[in-house]
């Protein structure tokens, strides 16, 4: 008996894993991809079992980043462009918080490297569980096993 | 008022209204069609009107009311009962009246109006419905913009500037000047400026234009008085002034840099020292930093304006390294030197030269003759007479020769309209010359001035053909006329003949045309005979003592003997290259830098190089390479439609750059970082990271041709290169980089380093009875990813500011300082930061805007830079049991750490 793929929501600001993730793990996997984090938000309801999340957002423009850049240029001494900065290099981690503030309970993965961070992996883990990460350069295979995990099918 | 449709046509009826507020006249409707209304209506609001033209205003009020009576709506009706109140002084009245309207425009504005001077606030609110009810209209904004003005500058400035967005014709100019003196006064005076320039510049006739530049003019002078507000200069204690004397020291003895450094320390801890920055300015001169230099100097001159010395420093820097743009400046500068020390000579005779290349004759002669009234250097002296003399040298008059005997062969007629046709030449009348030359040449067919004159002639209209011919006329009356030979040779030349241009050329040298051996001898040059060239040279400088040839004959001699010595030299050059041309190769690309040698020579490029290798992670591996293992497995399997996927995916597609084409362009901007700090990198042959990914990435450029066109046969082959390069990218280059990040040291931040701090500031001569530094927190060291010099001086300055004001303000037993550390987790994010709060219990208020104001008192401007280098942030918070806390946070360096 064949089993129903698991459903992916690939929240990103290029298609990079959508496009290589669909190529590779197509058939037990469904990838679908959201752009930004209000479209994650507009979609995470539609029977997805994982999101993964990408870190870095640089290609988006600021109005599509979540995240106040008003208060976080307070918080940056006024320098709007060192907050812009951080929302981009952070926005996974603010779509996912807003994802949970949204009721959002889906177990997330990461497609960043905290292998070498544990105390920020720790402070994550402990605010938006349930939560992984993939390394960089996680292989399609590893990738394929953390998603099957994750959604309950391992 | 859409109902009755009315047609509203403005009427400059002001003056037979004369108890009518001018003000008022927007509300001067007068109605000319009420269509759709009862013919009784009509008759009642055209009395009404009426009896207002006549300055009837009661009984134009009663028959507005009538009209009122019978459409309670009728806006002209309201307008005009609200007009005639107004007019009778019933000012509550006619508000009352206009109230009754409030979303019909002209009703909304007539209140607007009245309402200005009696209650701001409502005019200021029905200003505002205005901007709504009429859309796009400029007049609303404007008048915002002058209500606003004395409480809420911003504001006004704001609704000004909506003003002048919407506006068609210009400005009024008392509004601008209203708006920008409410900035002005509210203490923003670069606001103020910046409103008067940008309008100014736009609109430069406008009316009322003058006032505003002489708020301008005032502006400027106060910006200037602020900062001299500053002056007041300290005098240095004897321990720094010590230092600042080793500074001096070192840079006489060529450590510029280390002087540098040194004296900027030295500001930064006397920042009222005018002698310190006037030393630092003198130092950066010599270092060639000419923007510090000059705003060192500037420090210097505000803090002590009665010092010519760095009057004079400050102005010689703007006259001699501006290129002379700031000459005006340079010139006030040292005018002001010269006023505070008149008999400075060598000054004096620098701005006289000043004045002189700035093209103001009378004020250098004045300049050149008080240096001559001093005691000028032998040199300025001498200078100064010759300048005086070129100033003042009068045009000489005119050369007069007498008419030289008629020739028995030429008729005086000939010779006549010859002299006219020369005259003519002069003035710039081509056509009458040549008329008069034709004439002469009519009446002596051989007369050789006249021919040279057309020939030049022709010359000048583009027709050289012509003029060779006759110039051969005029050689053949005299074949050895050194004049024409040369210039007939030269046309030669310019007409591409070179045989016919030489023969001439050298007949004309022979005939004793000197200027002729130069032109051969440049023919040859060009034609690459330097050996003749040289000898045609010698030639031309054994006969020609001067003339317009001779520099350029000089220049041409430099160059002929260039190429000689260059010949000289070539073979064994040639010979030289070959053997160490491959040497000097191979050595070119294994000398050079690595990034770790780039790192541990200038620090600074740290935060450059890791984002461009972090780049590397993210846009190269991350994104691309990492499928190589799995387009490998797919070959494996015999799935040949993976390869030409990965075609696309490695080397780009469409517009989109390649993997390969990716890489090269971190390495090229790796390289851009090195050059920015004199360091040639060898990234791609020496460098142990970079030097193997490139030489993967090559390999992988190289899989190109067998991944779009795959070998059924081969493909095992293909897929093991692939993973092998997977192997050097993904794990050893992936790996290699991650280590690399980590290698710049991080500072552990704990309190034994705060309190190292704090005893050493403590312990500054200038510091008496400062208080022990308290340090909370720091029991665990933490990681921050910064330069320690820097850290040392932010921590210093920042204590250092915080004894001062406390020894300043407080009573010695209420003076407390102290340093707490502790962690804080963004609540998104994870990060953890590092905050160290720098208290204090100086009652003075202390400000966000005064640390990003780099304030370069107390030496917080030079703490908010070093934080601002290395990442962090800084604020000013309250503090429980404290007067306040400057508080500073670093990212956390756990990745570098772990």
């Amino acid at each position: 008996m064949t089993r129903d793929p698991i459903r992916v929501l690939v929240v990103e600001d290029g298609e990079e894993y959508t496009r290589t993730l669909g190529r590779f793990l197509a058939g037990p996997f469904v990838f679908t991809r959201a752009g930004s984090g209000s479209e994650a938000l507009a979609r995470w309801r539609e029977g997805f079992e994982v999101v993964v999340l990408d870190m870095r957002f640089d290609r988006v423009p600021a109005e599509a980043l979540l995240g106040d850049l008003d208060a976080m240029a307070g918080r940056f001494s006024g320098d709007r462009a060192r907050a812009r900065t951080f929302l981009e290099e952070n926005q996974g981690a603010f779509v996912l918080a807003a994802l949970r503030a949204d009721g959002c309970r889906l177990p997330a993965v990461f497609s960043h490297d905290f292998s070498a961070q544990p105390r920020r992996w720790a402070h994550l883990e402990r605010l938006h569980a349930p939560v992984d990460f993939l390394a960089d350069n996680a292989t399609p295979g590893q990738v394929s096993a953390c998603l099957e995990r994750l959604a309950g099918r391992g | 008022m859409n109902r009755i449709g009315l047609l509203l046509a403005l009427a400059s009826a002001v003056g037979a209204r004369q108890a009518q507020p001018p003000d008022l006249a927007v509300a001067g409707t007068l109605p000319l069609e009420l269509e759709g209304t009862s013919p009784a209506l009509k008759a009642v609001v055209t009395e009404a009107w009426r009896a207002e033209q006549a300055g009837q205003w009661e009984k134009a009020a009663a028959g507005w009311r009538l009209a009122l009576l019978r459409d309670p709506a009728l806006v002209p009706a309201v307008l005009g009962l609200g007009r005639a109140l107004a007019a009778l002084g019933d000012t509550a009245g006619a508000d009352a009246a206009w109230a009754a309207l409030p979303n019909e425009p002209d009703v909304v504005r007539a209140r607007a109006v009245l309402l200005e001077e009696r209650d701001p606030a409502t005019a200021l609110a029905l200003w505002r419905r205005l901007q709504t009810l009429d859309l796009g209209s400029a007049e609303p904004y404007r008048r915002e913009a002058c209500l606003l003005a004395a409480t809420d500058p911003v504001g006004a400035e704001h609704a000004l500037e909506r003003y002048l967005d919407l506006l068609d014709g210009e400005p009024d100019g008392d509004s601008v000047l209203r708006v920008a003196s409410g900035l002005k006064d509210a203490g923003d005076r670069d606001a103020a400026a910046r409103l008067v320039a940008r309008v100014l510049e736009r609109w430069p006739a406008l009316e009322g234009g003058a006032r505003l530049q002489t708020l301008a003019d005032r502006i400027s002078v106060e910006n200037e008085a602020s900062r001299l507000a500053l002056g007041g200069g300290e005098p240095l204690g004897s321990g720094l002034r010590q230092g600042m004397e080793e500074a001096r020291g070192l840079a006489a003895s060529g450590h510029l840099d280390e002087a540098t450094e040194r004296l900027r320390d030295l500001v930064a801890r006397a920042p009222r020292s005018a002698e310190a920055w006037a030393s630092l300015g003198e130092v950066q001169i010599a270092a060639g930093r000419v923007a510090e230099a000059e705003r060192s100097l500037a420090a210097a001159v505000l803090l002590a304006p009665e010092e010519p010395t760095w009057h004079a420093d400050l102005g010689l820097l703007l006259a001699d390294r501006y290129g002379g743009r700031r000459n005006d400046e340079a010139i006030r500068e040292l005018r002001t030197a010269l006023g505070l020390r008149p008999g400075w000579t060598a000054i004096q005779c620098r701005l006289a030269r000043i004045l002189q290349h700035s093209g103001e004759p009378a004020a250098a002669r004045e300049a050149w003759r008080a240096c001559l009234d001093g005691a000028p250097a032998p040199s300025d002296a001498e200078e100064a007479r010759q300048a005086l003399a070129d100033l003042e040298r009068r045009s000489p008059a005119p050369v007069i020769l007498p008419d030289s005997r008629p020739g028995a062969e030429l008729p005086e007629e000939a010779r006549w309209h010859y002299r006219v046709a020369r005259v003519y030449r002069q003035r710039g009348d081509a056509g009458a010359a040549r008329a008069e030359a034709e004439e002469a040449l009519a009446l002596a067919p051989a007369y050789t001035d006249a021919l040279l004159l057309l020939a030049a002639l022709d010359v000048e209209a583009g027709r050289p053909q012509d003029a060779l011919a006759r110039y051969r006329r005029c050689l053949a009356e005299d074949p050895d006329d050194p004049r024409i030979l040369l210039a007939a040779g030269e046309l030669e030349r310019a007409l591409g003949h070179p045989e016919e241009a030489d023969a001439l050329l050298r007949r004309g040298a022979e005939a004793g045309a000197s200027e002729a051996w130069y032109l051969l001898a440049a023919v040859a040059a060009e034609e690459g005979r330097p050996r003749e060239a040289r000898a045609l040279l010698d030639a031309f400088f054994a006969r020609s003592p001067g003339g317009l040839a001779r520099e350029p004959a000089l220049a041409l001699a430099e160059r002929v003997d260039r190429a000689l010595w260059g010949r000289r030299v070539a073979f064994a050059a040639g010979l030289a290259l070959l053997l160490v041309g491959p040497l000097a190769w191979w050595l070119r690309r294994r000398t050079g830098a690595t990034l770790v040698d780039l790192i541990e020579r200038i620090p600074d490029a740290y935060h450059d190089v890791a984002g461009i290798l972090a780049g590397i992670r993210h846009e190269v591996l991350k994104h691309r390479t990492t499928v190589l293992p799995s387009i490998a497995e797919r070959l494996e399997r015999g799935d040949l439609t993976a390869a030409s996927w990965a075609v696309g995916a490695l080397f780009g597609e469409a517009e989109e750059p390649g993997v390969q084409q990716r890489f090269d362009t971190y390495l090229a901007d790796l390289e851009a970082v090195g050059r920015r700090h004199r360091v040639r990198l060898a990234l791609r042959h020496r460098d142990p990271v970079i030097g193997p990914m490139h030489r993967a990435m090559t390999r992988l450029g190289a899989l190109r041709g067998a991944l779009e066109r795959p070998d059924p046969a081969r493909v095992q082959g293909l897929a093991r290169t692939l993973r092998e390069v997977s192997r050097v990218l993904n794990e050893d280059g992936y790996a290699a980089l991650g280590r690399l990040l980590r290698r710049v040291s991080v500072l552990e931040v704990d309190a034994d380093l705060l309190q190292a701090v704090g005893r050493r500031v403590a312990a500054e001569p200038g510091l008496v009875d400062a208080p022990a530094v308290e340090v909370e927190g720091g029991e665990e060291a933490v990681p921050v990813r910064v330069f320690p010099r820097d850290f040392e001086e932010i921590a210093a300055n920042l204590i250092r500011n915080a004894i001062g004001a406390v020894v300043e303000e407080c009573p010695p037993e209420a003076r407390r300082v102290g340093v707490a550390m502790g962690l804080e987790v963004d609540p998104v994010t994870g990060h953890e930061v590092l905050a160290l709060r720098f208290r204090d219990s100086a009652p003075s208020p202390l400000a966000d805007a005064i640390l990003s104001g780099r304030g370069i008192d107390r030496g917080l401007g030079l703490a908010a830079d070093r934080i601002a280098r290395n990442r962090g942030v800084v604020h000013v918070e309250p503090e429980p049991g404290w007067a306040k806390a400057v508080v500073v946070r670093f990212p956390r360096a756990e990745e570098e750490a772990s």
